[in-house]
C-alpha cells in the first residue's frame, strides 16, 4: 500500500518534471529522462515487480501524450524495469552505484532502440549525427539527473516506505546487543 | 507457525516472469488495437489528459513567471541596444509598409475582379498556451492546453505570428498534440513564394541543431529562386493551408542529379521560446467544400 502511495505520484510528478517544466531544453535534445530514473532506482529498490509496474505506466504516459499509437513507450519501459529488477538482490548493500549503472545502460539502450524504430525504419542512417546530437547529450542529462534523484527516491523509500524493515533491523540490532550483553554477563 | 503463513501470501503474488509476459500481451494489444486503427485510444487520452493537463497548465504559468523574471534582469544596456535595433527596423518597416498598402490597394481591386478568397490571415483562429513538450529524441511535439471541447480537431494547422509551427495530429478532451514542422517526421509541400516553384520541407535532426530545416525536391530550371526567398505552404498540400511562412532560404544546393535542388530554410517561427500559438479553425480538406 505504500509503495502504491508513492509509486504512482512519483510517476505523474517526474512525468511532469520532464514534459512541463524541462521542455525548455526539448529543442536542445538533453531532457533528462527521470521516468528512466524513476523506473531504474524502484527496480532496484523493491524488485522486478514494482520495475515493470512502474515501467508499464511510465512508458504508457509517454505512449498517450507523445505517439499514435499506444504500447511501445509501455513495453519498452516494462523491459528496461524487469532488467533492473534483477540487481535487487543486491538493495541490502544500499549501495548508489548499481543503480546509476542500471540507468546508465537503460538509456543506452532505450536510446538505440528508439535510434532503430524512428531512424532506421524511415530509411535514415546517419548513426553519427544521432550519436552526438540526441544520444550522448541525453545520456549525459540522465546520468547528471539521476545523481540527484536516486538518493531522494532512496530517502523517501527508507524514510516512509520500508519502515517496517527498518524496524525489524533495529530490532535485530538490538536482540544481538542485548544477546551480547547477556552473554558477557554470563561469563562474568 | 507464521513462516508457513507468510509464504503462502508470498506464493499468491504472481511471480515476475508471468506478469512480464502478461503485461506484453496487452502492450502487443493495445500496438495492434491502436495502430491499425482498429480503435482509436479516446478513452487512454481523456482520462490522462483529465488528470496530467490541469497540473501541466498550473507548472507551464509558473514557467511563464520564471521567464518573467529572468527577462526583467536584463541589464539597462542590453534594453538600449535592443531598443536602437527596434527603433531601425521600425524605420524600416514603415517604408516597407507604406509601398505595401500602395500593392494593397492594387492586389484588393484585382482580387475583386477574380472574385478569389482571401489569405490565411482572415481564417478564424482560436489562440492555445503551450504546456508541454516531446523530449528531445524525434519528436518536437508540442502539447496545447485546448482539445476538442474548444473545437479543436486533427489537422488543423498551427501558427505563431507570421509562421507555420505545425498540425494538430492528436485531440483529447481538453489537450492536443501538435506535430512541428522541425520534427524529423514532418513533411510538408511547400513552394517558394514570389516564383511559385514546389519542394517538400522536412525537419533535420543534424539541421535543427543550427536552427535550420531542409527542403528537398526543388525543381527550378531558370535559376530564380536565390538565398533569402520566402518560403510558403503550398497550394497542392493536401494538409496545410496554402500561402502560410515557413521561412526563408538559408543555403541551396543542386542535387547529383543536376535537376533538382536541396538546402536548408530558416523558420521564421522561434521554436525555443515558444509558448503561445494560434490554432486555424479551418481545415484544408473542410476548404474544398
Amino acid at each position: 500500500m505504500r509503495k502504491l502511495i508513492t509509486g504512482i505520484p512519483a510517476v505523474f510528478f517526474l512525468f511532469l518534471i520532464q514534459s512541463s517544466v524541462l521542455r525548455g531544453l526539448a529543442l536542445s535534445g538533453a531532457v533528462p529522462n527521470l521516468l528512466l530514473i524513476l523506473c531504474c532506482s524502484y527496480a532496484y529498490m523493491r524488485g522486478q515487480r514494482s520495475g515493470i509496474w512502474i515501467g508499464f505506466f511510465s512508458g504508457l504516459l509517454l505512449d498517450i501524450f507523445l505517439m499514435d499509437g499506444l504500447g511501445t513507450y509501455a513495453m519498452l519501459y516494462l523491459y528496461i524495469g524487469f532488467l533492473a529488477g534483477l540487481t535487487h538482490p543486491l538493495y541490502e548493500a544500499r549501495g548508489f552505484k548499481l543503480p546509476l549503472l542500471c540507468v546508465f545502460v537503460g538509456d543506452i539502450a532505450l536510446s538505440l532502440v528508439q535510434y532503430l524504430i524512428f531512424y532506421v525504419l524511415r530509411g535514415d542512417f546517419r548513426f553519427g549525427v544521432y550519436l552526438t546530437g540526441r544520444l550522448l547529450p541525453e545520456l549525459l542529462a540522465t546520468m547528471l539527473a539521476s545523481v540527484a534523484v536516486y538518493p531522494l527516491l532512496l530517502w523517501i523509500e527508507e524514510r516512509f516506505v520500508n519502515i517496517e524493515a527498518d524496524e525489524k533491523k533495529k530490532q535485530a540490532e538490538y536482540d544481538m546487543a542485548a544477546l551480547a550483553e547477556s552473554g558477557e554477563r554470563r561469563e562474568d | 507457525m507464521s513462516p508457513v503463513v507468510r509464504k503462502k501470501a508470498e506464493r499468491k503474488k504472481l511471480p515476475a516472469k508471468y506478469l512480464l509476459l502478461i503485461l506484453t500481451v496487452v502492450c502487443v494489444g493495445m500496438m495492434i488495437l491502436t495502430f491499425t486503427g482498429g480503435s482509436d485510444n479516446m478513452a487512454a487520452q481523456d482520462g490522462a489528459g483529465f488528470v496530467v493537463v490541469p497540473f501541466q497548465k498550473g507548472i507551464s504559468k509558473v514557467g511563464a513567471a520564471f521567464v518573467a523574471l529572468s527577462e526583467e534582469r536584463k541589464s539597462m544596456e542590453e534594453l538600449r541596444e535592443e531598443n536602437r535595433e527596434l527603433q531601425e527596423q521600425i524605420d524600416e518597416l514603415e517604408r516597407e509598409n507604406a509601398q505595401l498598402m500602395q500593392d494593397h490597394y492594387e492586389l484588393s481591386s484585382l482580387r475583386e475582379l477574380y472574385e478569389l478568397d482571401t489569405d490565411y490571415s482572415e481564417y478564424e483562429k482560436t489562440g492555445a498556451h503551450i504546456i508541454a513538450a516531446g523530449n528531445g529524441d524525434r519528436f518536437n511535439s508540442l502539447i496545447l492546453d485546448k482539445g476538442r471541447d474548444d473545437g479543436l480537431e486533427t489537422g488543423m494547422n498551427v501558427i505563431a505570428g507570421a509562421g507555420l509551427v505545425g498540425i494538430i495530429v492528436e485531440c483529447g478532451k481538453n489537450w492536443s498534440r501538435v506535430n512541428t514542422i522541425i520534427s524529423d517526421a514532418s513533411k510538408v509541400s511547400a513552394s517558394v513564394l514570389h516564383s511559385q516553384d514546389h519542394m517538400i520541407v522536412s525537419g533535420d535532426m543534424e539541421m535543427i541543431r543550427q536552427g535550420l530545416i531542409t527542403f528537398s525536391q526543388l525543381s527550378d530550371k531558370d535559376h530564380q529562386v536565390q538565398i533569402g526567398d520566402k518560403v510558403v505552404t503550398s497550394q497542392i498540400s493536401d494538409r496545410y493551408l496554402p500561402g502560410i511562412l515557413i521561412g526563408n532560404i538559408a543555403s541551396i544546393d543542386t542535387d547529383s542529379n543536376q535537376l533538382t535542388m536541396s538546402g536548408q530554410i530558416r523558420p521564421v517561427v522561434d521554436f525555443e521560446h515558444l509558448s503561445d500559438v494560434l490554432v486555424i479553425k479551418k481545415k484544408k480538406v473542410a476548404l474544398e467544400d
